[in-house]
């Protein structure tokens, strides 16, 4: 008689759908990536620049101005890592760079993909640009900017 | 103020897939033997805290799951979705507040049973920050690296972390990674996200901690040394990665400062013997020493290079092996809190901190060290 094979465990997955509405300040963003500019926020309180934009100054706990102002897309490398391993979630195949970024001007940074032509030239405080995707590829999203570039390489 | 100690705790032990028990016998086991070492029965128990997380067990609200498992049926149970430490800290809450005596806190993680970096990727917001796809080991790369090229910190300051926690590990029967290494093989493991190696990071792991809690009069008929829980502070920091200096630790040094004052600690270097701390990654435990006041900004790698968070050290650090030999997603700061106790009742085996009096706790949730939690701890 064959031994009976362990019954041990159950498949799963669970597959659930959302609609996370952007609001207000989202929106106006990804509106204005779509036109290729960043906008940013302003503390009532403090007066500090936040991009990504938010309603509320959490240090504050203040309002931010409902009008967000246009802010360059040049600006620094805060942090960054190269990713060298595969797992799932992830979105282009390693080896890539990761970094967190300072917009010129704005006191908040967000994270974004950062390209180099030798990625052994990225190091903290890189002076890094935004690269755009063409005007009829933009969709309103993050990856309206494919990536921030090295200014070096742009040279 | 009422005073609560913990009277009992134990854990499963930790493996990278757990085959053999379902979650709810997972937790059975943990919850049985919890009261039998503080000798009482499910009766006695008040009220369940329960650490867990609903992603990871694929269940909504799973601590309704585990009702049976974790002796809750009729009581009044609770659950923290965080790290477990959290958990400890309502049921000390709820025992202050005098409307319970006695609380079971119980936790779980199994991470085997599903993909944990999708899990810590769901940790960022889908709006700014989950486009880019990050999870929790380049997450916590992004941390590692600003704080290298702030203080000069380099790769084999980090390594001497993973080979002390390591060591320690060896003597700890719970323990899931037990094998010792070297600087040598930290630094020539698998890059992952630069810099963090394969062998600077968790494991993913599989288990269960259990402990009770009880106030002073309780404490004293169910324990002849117990544990107390002398002060606890807990802090969390702004949600976006960007919006914080990823180098300071701002909310967790917040949460020490309010732990030590209660707990009257004017030098923490000198005055605490023990430290259990959730450091996830082998720098991020360099910068923990120093959020949690055992040496200035940007000196925590002396204390690794000088021994002193070593076993004979002058303030050990994760005599377990810390969350680097054994990862129970959301268990793991419970687990801190556990093996604390059991050094202050001088029942940790071979991995006992002679003389220990005074223990420090720390456990988090969230990315880089988003949430915080301390507890200090002590014995008569």
């Amino acid at each position: 008689m064959m031994p009976k094979p362990p019954i041990h465990r159950i498949r799963g997955n669970v597959e659930v759908h959302y609609e996370w509405t952007y609001g207000r300040y989202a929106s106006e963003f990804f509106r204005n990536l779509k036109q290729g500019r960043f906008v940013a926020s302003r503390c009532k309180k403090c007066g500090k620049l936040l991009v990504p934009p938010e309603a509320v100054c959490g240090v504050c706990f203040a309002d931010t101005e409902e009008k967000l102002i246009p802010v360059p897309d040049t600006g620094e490398v805060i942090t960054f890592t190269k990713i060298n391993f595969s797992y799932p979630g992830q979105i282009i195949p390693p080896p890539y760079a990761v970094g967190i970024i300072k917009l010129d001007g704005v006191n908040t940074r967000f994270n974004h993909l950062i390209k180099a032509k030798d990625l052994a030239k990225i190091e903290c405080g890189t002076r890094v640009k935004a690269k755009w995707r063409k005007e009829d590829e933009r969709e309103g999203s993050f990856f309206d900017i494919e990536y921030f570039e090295l200014m070096e390489d742009k040279e | 103020m009422r005073k609560v100690a913990v009277v009992a705790g134990t854990q499963s032990g930790y493996e990278r897939k757990n085959r053999s028990e379902s979650t709810p016998e997972l937790i059975y086991r943990v919850t049985k033997q919890v009261l039998k070492n503080a000798g009482i029965t499910r009766d006695e128990i008040d009220t369940v805290v329960v650490g867990s997380c609903d992603v990871m067990d694929g269940i909504s609200i799973s601590n309704v799951y585990a009702v049976a498992s974790s002796a809750a049926f009729l009581k009044d149970e609770s659950k923290v979705e965080e790290d477990a430490s959290f958990a400890a800290f309502y049921a000390w809450l709820r025992i202050l507040s005098g409307a319970f005596d006695t609380a079971l806190v119980v936790a779980w993680g199994k991470g085997s049973e599903t993909e944990m970096p999708l899990y810590t990727g769901l940790i960022f917001d889908p709006l700014y920050q989950r486009p880019f796809g990050l999870e929790a080991v380049s997450g916590f790369a992004l941390q590692a690296k600003a704080y290298m090229e702030k203080y000069g910190v380099n790769e084999e300051d980090a390594a001497r972390v993973v080979v002390k926690n390591r060591k320690n590990a060896r003597l700890n029967p719970y323990a899931q990674v037990r094998k010792e290494c070297s600087v040598e093989e930290v630094l020539a493991s698998e890059p992952l996200a630069t810099p963090l190696k394969k062998l600077d990071t968790p494991p993913i792991s599989d288990g269960a901690c259990a402990v009770i809690l009880a106030e002073e009069h309780r404490a004293r008929e169910l324990c002849e040394n117990p544990v107390w829980i002398k002060g606890a502070g807990s802090a969390v920091d702004s949600y976006h990665l960007g919006y914080r200096d990823l180098t300071e630790l701002k909310a967790c040094a917040l949460a020490a400062q309010k732990a030590y004052e209660m707990a009257g600690i004017k030098n923490p270097k000198k005055e605490i013997d023990v430290a259990e701390v959730s450091e996830n990654f082998s720098f991020q435990e360099m910068m923990l020493y120093e959020a949690l006041g055992f040496c200035d900004r940007g000196r925590g790698p002396d204390l690794i290079r000088k021994g002193t968070t070593e076993m004979n050290g002058a303030l050990p650090v994760n005599p377990s092996g810390g969350a680097l030999c054994a990862n129970p997603t959301p268990a793991t700061g419970l687990i801190r809190l556990a093996e604390a106790a059991l050094q202050l009742s001088g029942q940790a085996g071979e991995r006992q901190v002679k003389n220990a009096k005074t223990a420090l706790v720390y456990g988090t949730s969230g990315l880089c060290f988003q949430s915080n939690m301390v507890f200090v701890l002590d014995r008569d």
